[in-house]
């Protein structure tokens, strides 16, 4: 299963079904947590001055929202390209050089997430008995973000293995969009 | 231990690993290696590094900013500035400086900034007949005014990192240094227009034009006023401005000037957490590396190091400009500031010093760095986004980069240009 996914991640070629799921449901996950993290913010603030009542658990749900976006989304961002790099070294080597380079940077950032993901899990374990100041949930749920994430991002590096070699996402997007491309038509 | 943190982070950052990994990975092979710590101490400080409300700012003002693209409020501003300044000489080169003073870089890392708003005025102005290596030199160069002009995500950080210092005063301090950068950039760019015979400009607006497209921009041109004016008065704490910034936005968006559709919602949060993702990936891995940084007194020994050469506090700023700024040759300006900011902050208590104007010189810095040719890594974004050779690149952003250089003297030598807004307000740090 998983081969198939990879072959089907080579660059220009569309995302198979299983990538399409796996990429959609993060990016769900990613905007809905967003959205309840303002949702529940910026309520605070309308109750505080309307009604003069603070609800306590929202800094604290929010925050555990906040650290699960951040790992959730790791593995989207390096869809996209987003985590900044110095590549000037890799510009140096030829083509062929440069694709057997990243592909050992690859497997050294595979490793790095696995082991992550490993002591992540312990960590989580090891928190599961302690409960949080406010919500008193257990700590290990926002514990678990760091491994679910790691093991997350693992995967998407595994589906985008080629493209990531090939430094397949054009240059990094910043703040592009229609809005800008109205304006500069203008010109 | 020391030589195993240092060697991979440097190894790492050389040869293109993204520096957020390179952190965690130098960090983890450090604890896993030297066996003083349990190995859980790294997903320990990985989380610790982001279990923080007041940084919960920081994925709210990236929502604003995309809540303000997506609704086209960004895009009024840009009409507003061209408009504005677009028909003086060198016009597109003030738009760019000018919508870099609107729009201040919400990202906090210079790189993305140069990829962002810069990258766009950059492509405007090769189209409109500039060289291209002008057009690169001049984005790579207002990519630096967007972290000193509030609401900055580096202050944010800074102030989180710093109990010294507050938001509020940082948000102030930035004012008056960024608006210096801002007219001189202008300054350089007119001469520099003028020397080289540029004469592209739009035509002159009519007068009810700029008023039209000044109007157009009104809601956009609030939100920094709501964000900074909110936090001043103790009406909210910066998370909370920020995320009453997103929700100006969306009334604004959705209802009093239509732009934005419910169906782009989803779209919106999501690039949003995806960004907030990348931002925040760096702040989690680097409080691993800064944890064992101070573990291994290294900020101690740099501090001791810097205060034993003098004992006079106006060089002890020179030599911290001169070492922040060869740090910004290689780093990106977050992680930097977050390394930074525990090796350095002692010196303002040694030397009596004013933790503002120290906070502003250290970011103003750190900025300068990332366009100091042959190295700034703004400059080999923007010559990878304008396909323009390094070299050619390095030599055009000279002039704006002296320009930048005197700026940043000035900041130094007179720490009023930092105090003064923020005390006029009755903020002392």
């Amino acid at each position: 299963m998983k081969k198939e996914v990879l072959q089907d991640a080579t660059p220009g070629k569309p995302a198979g079904k299983a990538e399409r799921l796996l990429v959609g449901t993060n990016r769900a996950a990613i905007g809905v947590m967003m959205a309840v993290m303002f949702v529940l913010v910026f309520a605070n603030v309308v109750t505080r001055y309307l009604f003069g009542v603070s609800i306590a658990t929202t800094d604290e749900v929010s925050t555990f929202l906040m650290i699960w976006v951040t790992y959730l989304g790791a593995g989207l961002a390096l869809r996209e390209g987003r985590h900044a790099a110095i590549d000037l070294f890799q510009d140096f080597l030829s083509p062929g050089a440069r694709r057997v380079f990243r592909a050992v940077l690859g497997v050294v950032i595979l490793m790095f997430f696995a082991a992550l993901a490993y002591y992540g899990v312990r960590f989580a374990i090891f928190g599961w008995s302690q409960e949080t100041a406010v919500t008193q949930i257990p700590k290990g749920i926002p514990y678990l973000a760091i491994p679910a994430g790691a093991i997350l991002f693992v995967v998407h590096l595994v589906t985008i293995f080629p493209r990531w070699i090939h430094r397949d996402w054009g240059t990094i997007t910043g703040l592009e969009d229609e809005g800008w491309r109205q304006g500069e038509e203008k010109q | 231990m020391t030589v195993i943190l240092v060697g991979v982070f440097g190894l790492g950052l050389a040869v293109g690993l993204p520096v957020s990994i390179t952190m965690g990975l130098s960090g983890l092979a450090a604890v896993l290696l030297d066996g003083r710590f349990p190995a859980l101490v790294v997903p320990q400080y990985l989380y610790n590094g982001i279990n923080s409300f007041p940084l919960m700012a920081i994925p709210f003002f990236i929502l604003a900013a995309e809540i303000m693209t997506a609704a086209g409020m960004t895009a009024t501003l840009l009409r507003f500035a061209n408009d504005l300044v677009g028909h003086i000489r060198g016009g597109l080169g003030h738009v760019n400086v000018l919508v870099s003073m609107l729009f201040a870089g919400i990202s906090g890392s210079a790189l993305a900034d140069a990829a962002g708003p810069s990258a766009i005025v950059m492509r405007m102005m090769k189209r409109a007949g500039y060289d291209a290596a002008y057009s690169g030199a001049l984005s790579a160069a207002t990519a630096t005014i967007g972290p000193i002009i509030p609401p900055s995500i580096l202050m944010v950080v800074y102030a989180i990192s710093d109990s010294r210092v507050t938001v509020a005063g940082l948000f102030l301090a930035g004012v008056v240094p960024g608006i210096m950068l801002g007219v001189g950039l202008m300054a350089a760019n007119h001469w520099i227009s003028y020397k080289r015979g540029y004469v592209f400009r739009s035509e002159r607006p009519a007068l009810l034009e700029i008023i039209r497209s000044f109007w157009k921009a009104v809601p956009a041109l609030l939100l920094p006023f709501i964000i900074i004016g909110g936090i001043l008065g103790g009406i909210f704490t910066p998370t909370e401005a920020a995320a009453v910034a997103c929700a100006y936005g969306l009334v604004v968006g959705l209802m009093v000037k239509p732009g934005l559709k419910l169906r782009d919602l989803p779209d919106v949060f999501v690039r949003s957490g995806v960004v907030t993702a990348a931002v925040l990936l760096i702040v989690s891995m680097a409080s691993i590396f800064s944890w064992l940084l101070t573990i291994l007194q290294i900020p101690q020994s740099i501090a001791l190091a810097i205060g034993g050469v003098t004992t006079s506090p106006g060089l002890v700023l020179v030599i911290v400009a001169v070492f922040v700024l060869l740090c910004g040759l290689v780093i990106d300006t977050l992680p930097a500031l977050i390394i930074l900011v525990p090796v350095l902050g002692p010196l303002v208590d040694q030397f009596g010093l004013n933790p503002m104007h120290f906070a502003i010189m250290i970011v103003l810095n750190l900025t300068i760095g990332m366009i100091t040719p042959p190295v700034g890594p703004v400059l080999f974004v923007i010559s990878t986004i304008g396909r323009i050779r390094l070299e050619t690149l390095s030599r055009a952003v000279v002039p704006l980069l002296i320009v930048e250089l005197v700026v940043l003297a000035l900041v130094i030598a007179f720490p009023a240009l930092s105090t003064f807004v923020p005390e006029m307000f009755g903020l002392t740090h």
